[in-house]
């Protein structure tokens, strides 16, 4: 089951709320969504990516992104209930692509075609005004954006929303770069 | 991939050019403050100088920001963009200091905030009043530029340029 749908023109994010903050996506890194069933367990050695599940018949490896935020950001503890974000190999970019491949193709049983996020459930497609953006503050641009934080907004007053990307949260998981 | 939708490289540039006008308008905005103000931090006064501060705003919270030291506490909002809080508790007593007070400071390449407890008064100091502080140790290593007399008292003048310092040495790893 595809719970989303490509939206319209202009620029889509995927807004991934907990209860007290809120994670913003470029709706471009992923391809779909689908529900979680059957997660597996796997042997390895790679943080948060420790598990599989099976759509359209293929065994999709699994980036955990729901317990990634709680772990990194101190996301509430609430919502326990996920969902499955898809990406295909378009979605990654030339610089990374070529360390997924490598990754699935460790396995013949791995499927070639997806790569699978487990988000939290609490989530949506929302057009977000790019002027209400801001990049971190300079000082720590660079450091933060090589942790794929890259900027935030301000709802509220008393809310931020932070503006992260996931193939460098996924890069950084892979070679094991400390949190 | 959605048609119309940027590329994250493309994103961040359009995001940073968004703001360029505002950033021209905020310029144009100075504060005429007296040389040094005079702050509490934990109940430990310090000087800093006044050209160094653009605001001082209170009551908004602080947003964790992962992946950096323990002295940046997060950022907070101001007008709607972030700013980084420093916390000097945390490097001068290894205890982090509650408050919401926070020195806007004046940086023309760089959004900070020194979270304070207060601001006790904003005085003129002739320089040479002020005693660098210099010695044993590199004052590279120092955030105590030099001392400032203030009555009977001697409060010491913040080192911003070095605290800044130590902020880049320690993400410039990355």
């Amino acid at each position: 089951m595809v719970v989303y749908e490509a939206a319209g023109q202009g620029q889509d994010f995927l807004l991934l709320n907990y209860t007290n903050m809120d994670f913003f996506v470029n709706r471009n890194q992923f391809s779909g969504s689908t529900s979680l069933e059957k997660i597996k367990k796997i042997d390895s050695p790679i943080s948060f990516i420790d598990s599989i599940f099976t759509f359209n018949n293929q065994n999709i490896l699994l980036f955990d992104c729901d317990t990634f935020l709680r772990t990194t950001y101190n996301c509430d503890k609430g919502n326990r209930s996920r969902l499955c974000l898809l990406m295909r190999m378009e979605n990654f970019s030339e610089r990374v692509s070529p360390l997924i491949r490598l990754l699935l193709g460790k396995s013949k049983k791995l499927s070639q075609e997806y790569f699978g996020l487990i988000i939290t459930s609490h989530s949506e497609i929302k057009k977000l005004d790019i002027e209400d953006i801001y990049l971190s503050p300079e000082g720590i641009r660079k450091h933060l954006n090589n942790h794929g934080l890259y900027g935030c907004r301000f709802p509220k007053e008393d809310r931020m929303q932070y503006f992260i990307d996931l193939e460098i949260i996924i890069l950084n998981a892979i070679k094991g770069r400390k949190l | 991939m959605l048609q119309g939708n940027l590329q994250n490289k493309d994103l961040l540039k359009k995001i940073e050019k968004s703001h360029n006008e505002t950033f021209k308008q905020e310029d144009a905005i100075t504060i005429i403050l007296a040389k040094y103000m005079i702050i509490s931090i934990n109940e430990k006064k310090y000087a800093i100088h006044a050209d160094d501060v653009r605001e001082i705003i209170g009551g908004s919270p602080i947003f964790y920001v992962p992946f950096t030291p323990p002295y940046i506490r997060g950022f907070i909002n101001r007008h709607g963009e972030p700013y980084t809080v420093i916390d000097l508790t945390v490097i001068f007593e290894r205890e982090t200091l509650d408050s919401s007070t926070y020195l806007i400071l004046k940086k023309d390449d760089d959004q900070l905030a020194l979270l304070i407890s207060d601001v006790l008064e904003i005085v003129k100091l002739p320089e040479s009043e002020l005693h660098k502080i210099t010695s044993k140790v590199q004052e590279d290593d120092y955030f105590i530029g030099s001392i400032a007399p203030q009555g009977k008292e001697e409060i010491f003048v913040l080192n911003l340029g070095n605290i800044l310092k130590k902020l880049e040495a320690d993400l410039g790893g990355v």
